[in-house]
């Protein structure tokens, strides 16, 4: 009986691939072609077990919480209706119990997502929903609300040179010294159809981001070796009204700590997982060596490159004093 | 006596330090309410004001204080004062006792 359960581990383990994923790796029982693989023998980051199981619609002894969250001593359950059950626990494991019928993309959809918010809040990360690009070896992150074009900007400023960090997610840890540093993220652009178009790909070479959605995943060109990048800023990104100039300002004080408190990816599991507290001084820690700037911007294909030359003066530029 | 929403110049102010979680931002105060999750910013002065009491002290003695150090006039002052530890109050990041006698 030892040995056939040893030769069932073994079997599992050669299904296994492993994969870089910010300051840590997923030893992961799924494919997950969004992901990197982590192929350094030497590669020392933490390992975070990921496996398909099967996952009670109630969780024991848990309480239930909103945004579909479950609540338990050392784990939390999302529910997506329709998608999947994620079990997330202590930081170091995701369950994936997919819902009868769900399309795979999805259930990786959240899995990479809401689900992978949770682990970064478990382990003590500051994950900000922005992208992020490395402009003079320090990282400057963009932020803002959807339609604010993040993702076009952040293609446009890879064609321009610049090396891509992450988009959607950009995962803060902080070092020994208490520094703030980006580490890089899934190695995908996530745009719509006619951004993308626009780029050069055609939507039928592309895969969907999302299933019978116009939104595709387009391949980072010189995405960034799995190593932190020196946190340096935050963009948060608008849209001006009726064409008017767009104008870059810095925020200061609660401004910024308001912003950077906004911007955080799933920010709103915060509060059922108990964790405000620290939430809180990685929010003052991240504001003690990094800048927050309001980035208001025109809209428009005819003054895109425009706006964006302006954005790109500015981010490699010195900044506004203290 | 000058009397605000119930509070005098000799009520003794103190923060609620157990309740708060507080960080200073670009010389600013910001506090959360640990129970809550709200936040709160202070301006410069009241960052001020907020490292004025942090041992307990009567708002007399805290206008006094403020009267050497900014340039405004008594009455101002003790108003303002009043406007902002109201509002400390309201929102739980102080408490007040009364004036003694």
């Amino acid at each position: 009986v030892s040995q056939l359960a040893n030769l069932e581990i073994a079997n599992n383990l050669a299904d296994r691939h492993t994969y870089s994923c910010f300051n840590f790796r997923l030893n992961s029982g799924i494919v997950l072609d969004e992901l990197s693989p982590a192929a350094d023998p030497f590669d020392s980051r933490p390992v975070v077990d990921v496996r398909l199981g099967s996952l009670p619609e109630i969780l024991p002894r848990a309480r239930a919480a909103e945004f579909g969250l479950q609540m338990s001593a050392d784990a939390v359950m999302l529910t997506v209706n329709d998608v999947a059950r994620y079990l997330v626990r202590s930081g170091r494991e995701m369950i994936v119990s997919p819902m009868p019928g769900a399309a795979e993309r999805n259930v990786r959809l959240f899995l990479l997502g809401s689900a992978l918010g949770i682990l970064c809040h478990q382990r003590g990360l500051l994950p900000l929903h922005a992208n992020a690009i490395v402009a003079n070896r320090a990282a400057i992150a963009f932020a803002g609300p959807s339609g604010s074009g993040k993702s076009t900007l952040a293609a446009h400023f890879e064609r321009a040179g610049y090396q891509l960090l992450c988009d959607d997610v950009c995962v803060i840890a902080f070092d020994e010294a208490g520094r703030p540093v980006a580490w890089p993220g899934l190695p995908l652009l996530k745009l719509w159809g006619d951004a993308a178009e626009q780029f050069g790909f055609k939507r039928a070479d592309l895969g969907p981001a999302i299933e019978g959605m116009d939104k595709y995943h387009v391949p980072m060109v010189r995405s960034a070796p799995p190593r932190p990048i020196p946190f340096r800023r935050l963009y948060h990104l608008s849209r001006t009204e009726g064409g008017e100039p767009g104008s870059i300002s810095r925020l200061r004080g609660s401004q910024a700590m308001a912003a950077v408190m906004a911007q955080t990816y799933r920010g709103i599991y915060l509060a059922p997982m108990s964790l405000r507290q620290r939430h809180f001084r990685l929010c003052a820690a991240l504001l003690e060596h990094a800048e927050v700037y309001a980035a208001s911007r025109a809209w428009g294909y005819n003054v895109f490159a425009r706006e964006a030359s302006a954005l790109e003066r500015h981010f490699a530029g010195p900044g506004e004093e203290k | 006596m000058t009397k605000v929403a119930g509070l005098r110049r000799g009520d003794v102010v103190s923060r609620r330090d157990s309740e708060l979680l507080t960080t200073e931002v670009d010389g600013e105060l910001i506090a959360m309410r640990i129970d809550k999750g709200t936040c709160y910013g202070l301006n410069s002065v009241g960052t001020r004001i907020w490292a004025l009491i942090a041992e307990p002290c009567s708002i007399d003695d805290l206008c006094d204080r403020l009267l050497v150090e900014f340039k405004v006039e008594d009455e101002v002052c003790r108003r303002d004062v009043l406007y902002l530890l109201e509002q400390l109050l309201v929102e739980g990041l102080v408490t007040v006792q009364p004036e003694k006698g």
